[in-house]
């Protein structure tokens, strides 16, 4: 009986994570979650409020805005950073130099820091001497104002973070194409099987797991959108290109009002986790089905 | 008709040639297999006729069409492949109707297709499984099922018994061999394993470094091989060979083993000139006997009792080692000295370069 009975003595072996975890992790979001209800500044001063800062945040159109931003934004790098990284492992998925060369330049954005990305975006979105308003001049074409417009400025961030992001997927692909037998590759050659069947029936089939990883963490990632309109337009024109959490940032660390800023925190908590909960749900009962 | 005809194919991995001018012809209706050692090139050169491989010399023809130029799917081959490469997301039906689907034959038909080879393969209670779901033997005969609703002109098996169990092996073998007879269709079987190539093959393309050693009927094989390879790689345990000198006994060559003459079948006439000659004799011609009749008298030093036999290896006065055969009550034991009776008119002679020369009439 002895050797199944529980020791507390080997609890000891799990303490050291145990204690990081819960002072790093569970202990933060729980505050977190607990100063949501409070009227609180960094300086100290703070009040129970209840529920008033989300009922605030509901009226509150700039937090709107930024949620309405960031919703568009998943939506147009989410898909291209699913699929677009797909492809390139599929093209880079064989020996040789060629394609060797070709995975570490895909994969070198992504070692990059937010403040290289954005810098060399700058260099060639700018309408003041951008490359592209650069060689848009040599045809005698006007600046396309990328960061100045509302209506472009998303798609900038987009296009940024889709070239930035690209490598990991990319990698994640790579490793799980290596994983497919060969010889079910033979088989379906020996099937008749052309190019686009065999990607079709084979390989996608094969891949649908780290696809459906991609794609939750892919969301989960850009859901959290911060450094880029930070860096290259703080949110403007206009809040046109302001994220959820540059809008916590702005309140928290520029108004100091970090009980509202825990309140739109744990809103962006609610909305990453009920996309992953509905993303998780869909690709597995697509498998189910399949 | 001819089924196929491979004329000098020779394939090479960088500086590593893997085949060399291999030329072969199979028949219409023949099942041939490829039998070797691990890396003599016979899953190559399945693989090239397949079109899985490109080959760097030579010419393969199909029932008259050439097809070494063409892309697998379209040289009318089916394939088993070892690990059964079952397309693991499509169930049992799915994973044989592929293949048709892609060349866009009938709804109606595939169903037809499909249905006799599950019944025929007793898949029928599986079709909805996927291959994950099913026992190593089923998952075999769902690959078996996928290459029988093509009606290929030629099935290659690559080594396909190699991942059951000894049970599940045999039975197997059975229905490979009552398969063949229903298809009646061209079949290679690669294999190192020469049981199922003698068991289940009209002819054996012997392999060793590359290159074919010997092609026969398994029985001519086993008793007229062209080469000590083939002579030590076909029949286990393998042949006693024994290094002899030669003299003549009328017109015949005798062979003297540890001082006894042993007069063989074969003409002196039939042998090229030479001294450094070998003497190949199989376990089941060198018999355990009682001492008036012996030809010849060993040491044992290990028995092995099969049940039906009993196999006794043993080392003669001159130190040559020898494995007899004897009954499987065999009273042998470890130490004893026994006495052989060699039937020498079964005996095989082999020259300085390994060649084999025989009885002239086969002793079966």
């Amino acid at each position: 009986m002895s050797a199944v009975r529980p020791r507390w003595s080997n609890a000891l072996f799990v303490a050291p994570f145990l204690f990081f975890y819960l002072t790093l992790l569970i202990w933060p979001l729980l505050a977190g979650m607990a100063l949501s209800l409070f009227k609180a500044d960094l300086f100290g001063g703070r009040a129970f409020v209840g529920f008033e800062n989300f009922a605030r945040l509901m009226r509150d159109r700039v937090f709107l805005q930024a949620v309405a931003n960031t919703f568009y934004f998943v939506l147009l790098s989410v898909p291209p950073l699913t699929v677009l990284p797909l492809f390139l492992a599929l093209l880079l998925n064989k020996g040789g130099r060629l394609a060797a060369f070709f995975r570490g330049v895909f994969f070198s954005s992504s070692v990059l820091s937010v403040t290289i990305v954005t810098l060399i975006w700058r260099m060639i979105l700018m309408p003041d001497g951008g490359f592209i308003a650069d060689v848009r001049a040599l045809f005698g074409a006007a600046a396309i104002p990328f960061l100045s417009d509302p209506r472009l400025v998303m798609i900038s961030m987009a296009i940024i973070t889709v070239w930035w992001c690209l490598g990991l997927p990319m990698m994640l692909y790579l490793a799980a194409l290596q994983q497919v037998p060969k010889d079910i590759y033979e088989a379906a050659a020996l099937d008749n099987a052309s190019w686009w069947k065999t990607l079709w029936s084979i390989t996608l089939p094969s891949l649908y797991r780290t696809v459906a990883l991609v794609a939750i963490f892919q969301v989960v990632l850009q859901f959290q959108l911060f450094g880029q309109p930070q860096l290259i337009t703080q949110g403007g024109p206009n809040g046109a290109s302001r994220p959820i959490v540059l809008f916590i940032f702005e309140v928290g660390f520029r108004r100091w009002d970090i009980g509202y800023a825990a309140a739109a925190s744990q809103i962006l908590f609610a909305i990453i986790l009920i996309a992953t909960v509905v993303q998780y749900a869909v690709s597995s009962r697509g498998k189910a089905s399949a | 008709m001819s089924g196929i005809e491979i004329s000098h194919v020779s394939k090479a991995y960088g500086q590593v040639a893997v085949l060399d001018d291999i030329s072969l012809s199979i028949g219409g209706d023949e099942f041939v297999a490829f039998l070797g050692p691990s890396g003599c090139g016979k899953t190559t050169l399945l693989r090239v006729i397949a079109g899985l491989e490109t080959l760097d010399a030579g010419e393969i023809r199909i029932r008259g069409r050439r097809v070494d130029d063409l892309p697998p799917g379209e040289r009318g081959v089916a394939m088993v492949f070892q690990n059964y490469a079952l397309y693991p997301h499509m169930s049992v039906a799915d994973n044989m109707a592929f293949g048709l689907r892609n060349t866009r034959v009938a709804r109606a038909e595939i169903e037809r297709r499909v249905g006799d080879a599950a019944r025929s393969l007793e898949l029928e209670g599986l079709l909805a499984r996927k291959p994950g779901e099913l026992s190593g033997g089923q998952r075999q005969r769902v690959a078996i099922g996928r290459a029988i609703v093509k009606n290929p002109d030629l099935f290659l098996f690559d080594e396909p018994l190699s991942n059951l169990d000894a049970a599940l092996r045999m039975r197997t073998r059975v229905e490979l061999a009552q398969l063949r007879r229903r298809l009646n269709t061209t079949m290679i079987l690669v294999t190192h394993d020469q049981v199922e190539a003698m068991t289940l093959a009209d002819r054996i393309v012997v392999m060793k470094d590359r290159k074919v050693q010997q092609v026969g009927a398994p029985m001519e094989i086993y008793t007229r091989p062209a080469n000590l390879f083939v002579a030590g790689f076909v029949g286990a345990p393998a042949m006693n060979v024994l290094p002899v000198a030669l003299t003549r006994e009328g017109d015949f060559a005798a062979a003297i083993v540890a001082g006894t003459n042993l007069r063989t079948a074969i003409r002196c006439a039939d042998l090229p000139d030479g001294a450094d000659w070998r003497l190949g004799l199989r376990p089941e011609h060198v018999r355990l006997t009682t001492p008036d009749r012996a030809d010849l008298t060993a040491k044992v030093e290990l028995v092995e009792r099969l049940g039906e036999r009993t196999l006794v290896y043993a080392r003669l006065c001159d130190g040559a080692a020898i494995v007899a055969e004897d009954a499987g009550l065999s009273r042998a034991r470890m130490g004893d000295e026994v006495a052989l009776s060699v039937e020498a008119r079964a005996a095989h002679l082999f020259d300085a370069d390994g060649n084999g020369h025989h009885p002239a009439e086969p002793q079966a």
